[in-house]
């Protein structure tokens, strides 16, 4: 409290108020304590306005002996009380009512690649870092680049059990005039290849077709993704970089790969590559079967045949294919456990794919 | 093709590994062992037949023994044989001195079906049982016992891959020929089916009649049978291209059948006749046979190949030791002979039927064996020669990756076929449209000519769960059957032309489709996005959204419904109360519109708006870099001020913005806030409420200048399209 009424001397008084000012400010916990606290001390009935209304009517003698004193205690009052006032408002939160911070967050918004476009994506983007280039063959094609230049002999049994879808109005016909939906990618390289000059390095993927019965594995359209490299010197374990590559872009880590025998007749010589199964790691599960190992890409060196038929001379160029069925690699990357979802354009489904 | 390890054992001496051991090893070197199980104490290897296509050597016990033996190093065991009866005639016809020389075995063979024809005659107690290893055997693999004879024709052919066929010798007419049937026929094959057998299918005939079909089946009325008691049996190297067109032609494919589809070796013969032989007498031993007839046309020549040693070594990525290299080739019967730096390589026979011709087919020979999984993994040497601008992503790609992040659009694959319900309600013409064979069903034979027809059934597959959403596919449309030359592919000079090859159109497009209730807002949502796209996407000619107001160009897009992909009239689907075409420059690439609620109803969309828009992205183009220039920020503060004017349901936004813009040289910006229709505002007219910003050019913005702006505005929009102040 402070004591008006006693005849203490002006000057101790004053500093009095000071003191007892400036602790109750510091004392304040929150706005309103403070504005108390400048009503109390500085209001118009305020301590310091009344003693200097006192002051006012002692002698002059007395008045001199007190001098400014009145007038910098108010000072250093209002410098505390705005310094305290904004420390006070600084502190307060941003939020007048309490949040409960576990309720979900607003949704950012829905939209999204599909599954298979993205590991597309991905895998363009791992072959642009090694300089290969794109390139897109059409979806339409005819028996001459699906079949004749790719090696596969007249009435080969392979053009049965590829189990082309041909046009309607074409299926009579041979060659540049049999038009089918591509059973394959593996066209299209000749395609790029007559428009380009040696040495390629090109990756065509795309969605391919075969008239199959569906079901959880197995779908009449699906998605492939194909390499060819073609330069002078390619040794067969170049694609093993390949398909590392392709597996470390999938995977996001080195996956084990077996390298075996295999026949298609536009590679000689032909390769399978197997990969370690990831659901199981290899112990052996449904999705392989039990043997651990899921195949996944075939491969090898461009026919001489196919070399030919698209204008570049076997005698001075090797190459490389890789083929990748891109759906099982999808399928992996999620453990999603039907292909038949891929085209299913369903939201629940394709929600799920950040 | 089931494989017994127990069978094999009779072949070669195998290793002491595991069989899942072998399975793995035979997998990485030459076929594919899917399966590996146990059956009465063996152990039975199923391979899958497809990665033995190319590999006619592989269809039997003895073509595997012969690849194991190379894998791990062992001897092959020669197969048993047996002392031949006396030949009697050969081709030419002249006798032999055997005792069934007067009637003859063999007859004519047409040499463009038959390599090789051997008939064999003997005589054997039926009675006598098949030995029980041969009846295990053949178990074991899923062949069931019959009677001795074909018995031992099947494990004979289980064992070195060679058909072979036995006939009741006294039911048929002798001599056996080779050749086509002449007219259409019917034959009784002797599993009982009756089949038409069209002329030109080839046949074996005896004097009677047709008496087996060639290389495929035999027949009924020569089957053997309890009471037969004389045989012959047919051992014949037909050619593959004829059997395949007879088994296609047919429907009918046997054992006998895959083998020869492949293309067997002549020399083969030999040792099936041989085999059967040595059974033969072992099982039998008072069996006697009188005769063998042996027509050889065509006999098979090995493949010789000469190859540089350096080419070997190059193509697999390094060199390996003389002695693997030779022992490799040694142990899957080829001969090598070594002259300097070049070998020279004669095939073995069986491998000379198309399978082998090449050095590049040596290096696969040497390589798979070797071990693919040995080799060391070689990273390519990259040229640095730029092959494509690595900052640039392909359109297709930029648009997808807009779409999904900035519009919040989810993609989505819809299948490249479409149903007619779909093609009927958004108005196109099937009959127009390029259609295949062996479709998933009846009514999906057609190929998309847009995207919406299967967007549309995405909306009604996703109303189930989502009352609004937002999808987009990019994606092939196909034109219709009015072909012209291929227009795909990367730029890129056509070094070798191909001008007889003629595809129907197709195009790269982008279709959307946005669900909701309130078909204003979806509309504007729609023509937000691709005016994004134009921008985001640095398109070149700017895709412009402007009113498809000419009635000319709408009633032809009705009429027509195709066979353009998108960018033709405006589609069917495309309600006339809210469609925009879109265009670059002045062609037409798309069409935004809302769907009308015919085509919502036939696709069945119920109580809902949709909102689409397909644009051709191949007649789109990107800038190289960047095209928009920088501008500088302004020095002064600018101003904006908001009118309400009612104007004519006649006049377009467009109009009126391009009034307000023009009316005073300080306006900057004309934006479209709002509009109202209700009091004050009579039929036939909206309140429209814009936002004008003022740029001031030297002095800052006076309360005067602005009020003598908005009044030059106003006086515009007054006096040019009849707008007031609501």
């Amino acid at each position: 409290m402070y004591d008006l009424t006693a005849d203490a001397p002006p000057l101790r008084r004053i500093a009095d108020i000071r003191a007892e000012a400036l602790a109750a400010i510091r004392a304040a916990a929150s706005p309103a304590e403070l504005d108390a606290v400048r009503r109390r001390v500085l209001g118009r009935s305020g301590v310091l306005p009344a003693l200097r209304r006192r002051l006012g009517s002692l002698p002059v003698e007395g008045r001199r002996t007190v001098g400014a004193a009145p007038h910098e205690a108010q000072q250093s009052i209002t410098t505390e009380l705005d310094a305290r006032q904004r420390d006070l408002l600084d502190s307060e939160p941003a939020l007048p009512r309490p949040l409960d911070v576990t309720v979900p967050g607003l949704p950012a918004g829905s939209g999204g690649l599909h599954p298979v476009t993205q590991l597309t994506d991905d895998l363009n983007d791992a072959f642009a870092a090694l300089n290969f280039d794109l390139y897109q063959g059409p979806e339409i094609s005819s028996e001459r680049y699906e079949f004749d230049h790719l090696n596969f002999p007249a009435e080969h049994p392979a053009r049965e059990s590829m189990d082309t879808f041909w046009l309607t109005g074409t299926d009579d016909r041979h060659g540049a005039q049999r038009l089918c939906l591509r059973p394959h990618l593996t066209g299209a390289s000749v395609r790029y290849m007559r428009e380009h000059e040696p040495p390629f390095r090109f990756v065509y993927p795309g969605r391919v077709y075969r008239n199959e019965n569906t079901d959880a594995r197995h779908e009449r359209a699906f998605f492939q993704y194909e390499v060819l490299l073609v330069d002078r010197d390619v040794p067969l374990a170049t694609s093993k970089f390949l398909v590392d590559t392709i597996l470390d872009t999938v995977f996001g880590h080195p996956v084990q790969t077996r390298m075996r025998a295999g026949f298609f007749p536009f590679v000689e010589p032909g390769f399978e590559i197997d990969m370690r199964c990831q659901v199981c790691a290899g112990r052996g599960c449904r999705t392989c079967r039990q043997v651990g190992w899921l195949e996944v890409m075939p491969g090898g060196s461009p026919h001489p045949n196919v070399l030919r038929a698209a204008g570049v001379d076997p005698d001075r160029w090797t190459g490389c294919y890789l083929n990748v069925g891109l759906d099982r690699l999808v399928m992996m990357r999620y453990g999603i456990d039907d292909v038949r979802l891929m085209h299913s354009a369903d939201l629940r489904f394709l929600n799920q794919f950040a | 093709m089931r494989i017994s390890l127990d069978w094999l054992s009779d072949l070669v001496d195998l290793p002491e590994v595991e069989p899942s051991r072998l399975a793995h090893d035979l997998t990485l070197a030459t076929v594919e062992v899917e399966d590996v199980v146990t059956v009465d104490g063996d152990v039975i290897l199923d391979i899958d037949n497809k990665s033995l296509t190319n590999r006619p050597d592989l269809w039997g016990h003895y073509g595997i023994a012969r690849e194991l033996a190379a894998i791990y190093q062992l001897p092959l065991r020669p197969l048993p044989s047996a002392p031949r009866p006396p030949l009697v005639a050969d081709g030419s016809g002249a006798a032999g001195s055997g005792a069934a020389a007067a009637r003859g075995l063999v007859g004519g063979v047409d040499p463009a079906l038959c390599r090789r024809f051997a008939a064999l005659r003997f005589r054997v107690d039926t009675s006598v049982p098949t030995p029980r290893l041969i009846r295990e055997r053949l178990a074991r693999i899923g062949e069931a016992s019959v009677n001795l004879c074909v018995d031992l024709s099947n494990y004979v052919m289980f064992t070195v891959g060679q058909p072979t066929h036995v006939y009741d010798a006294d039911r048929l007419a002798l001599p056996l020929s080779a050749g086509y049937t002449p007219t259409a026929t019917s034959f009784d094959l002797l599993n009982g089916q009756s089949v038409d057998l069209p002329a030109g299918v080839p046949v074996i005939t005896d004097a009677t009649g047709v008496a087996a079909l060639a290389g495929v089946v035999g027949g009924a009325a020569t089957a053997v049978g309890p009471a037969s008691r004389e045989f012959v049996l047919e051992a014949a190297t037909f050619r593959a291209q004829p059997i395949r067109r007879a088994t296609q032609r047919l429907g009918l494919r046997t054992e006998a059948s895959a083998r020869f589809e492949k293309g067997l070796d002549t020399q083969r013969v030999d040792a099936a006749v041989d085999l059967f032989l040595s059974l033969l007498r072992e099982a039998a031993p008072d069996a006697s046979v009188t005769a063998l007839q042996d027509v050889t046309l065509q006999p098979t020549a090995p493949a010789l190949i000469t190859v540089d040693r350096d080419f070997l070594d190059r193509r697999i990525g390094q060199r390996l030791d003389d002695d693997e290299l030779y022992r490799v080739l040694d142990g899957l019967g080829f001969d090598v002979a070594v002259d300097g730096t070049t070998l020279r390589v004669a095939a073995p026979t069986w491998r000379s039927t198309g399978d082998v011709s090449l050095p590049h087919d040596l290096v696969e020979e040497v390589g798979r064996i070797h071990g693919y999984d040995r080799l060391i993994a070689v990273r390519p040497t990259i040229a640095l020669t730029p092959v494509r601008r690595l900052n640039r992503r392909p359109l297709d790609r930029a648009v997808r990756e807009q779409l999904a992040t900035r519009a919040g659009l989810r993609e989505v694959l819809t299948y490249p076929w479409v149903a007619d319900h779909l093609l009927a309600a958004t108005g196109f013409d099937k009959e127009r449209l390029t259609r295949f064979q062996g479709a998933p069903a009846p009514d999906r034979d057609a190929l998309r000519p847009s995207l919406i027809p299967n967007l549309l059934d995405a909306v009604v597959t996703n109303l189930r769960y989502h009352p609004s959403f937002g999808i987009f596919e990019v994606g092939t449309v196909f034109g219709g059957r009015d072909a012209v030359p291929p227009r795909h592919g990367t730029a890129g000079r056509r070094r070798q032309p191909d001008d007889d090859e003629v595809l129907p159109p197709t195009a790269l497009a982008l279709g959307i489709a946005l669900v909701g209730d309130d078909g204003v807002d979806l509309f504007r949502r729609a023509k937000g996005i691709v005016e994004m796209l134009r921008r985001h996407c640095h398109l070149i000619d700017l895709p412009d959204t402007d009113p498809a107001s000419d009635v000319d160009l709408s009633d032809t897009g009705r009429a027509s419904g195709g066979p353009a992909c998108a960018g033709g009239g405006d589609p069917a689907w495309a309600d006339r109360s809210a469609r925009l075409a879109i265009r670059v420059g002045a062609t037409r690439v798309g069409t935004l519109a809302l769907v009308t609620p015919r085509a919502r109803r036939l696709t069945g969309i119920d109580g809902v708006q949709v909102a689409c828009a397909e644009i051709e992205l191949t007649r789109l183009a990107a800038h190289r870099s960047r095209e928009n220039r920088f501008v500088p920020l302004p020095d002064l503060p600018e101003a904006d001020f908001d009118l309400s004017v009612v104007v004519a349901d006649t006049v377009a936004w467009q109009t009126v913005e391009a009034t307000a813009r023009q009316a005073d040289a300080l306006v900057a910006a004309v934006r479209y806030v709002d509009e109202y229709r209700g009091a004050s505002v009579p039929d036939g007219h909206r309140s429209l409420t814009l936002r004008v910003t003022l740029r001031p050019r030297h002095a800052t913005l006076t309360a005067d200048v602005i009020a003598a702006a908005r009044g030059r505005v106003l006086d515009a929009l007054g006096r040019q399209v009849r707008a007031y102040l609501r």
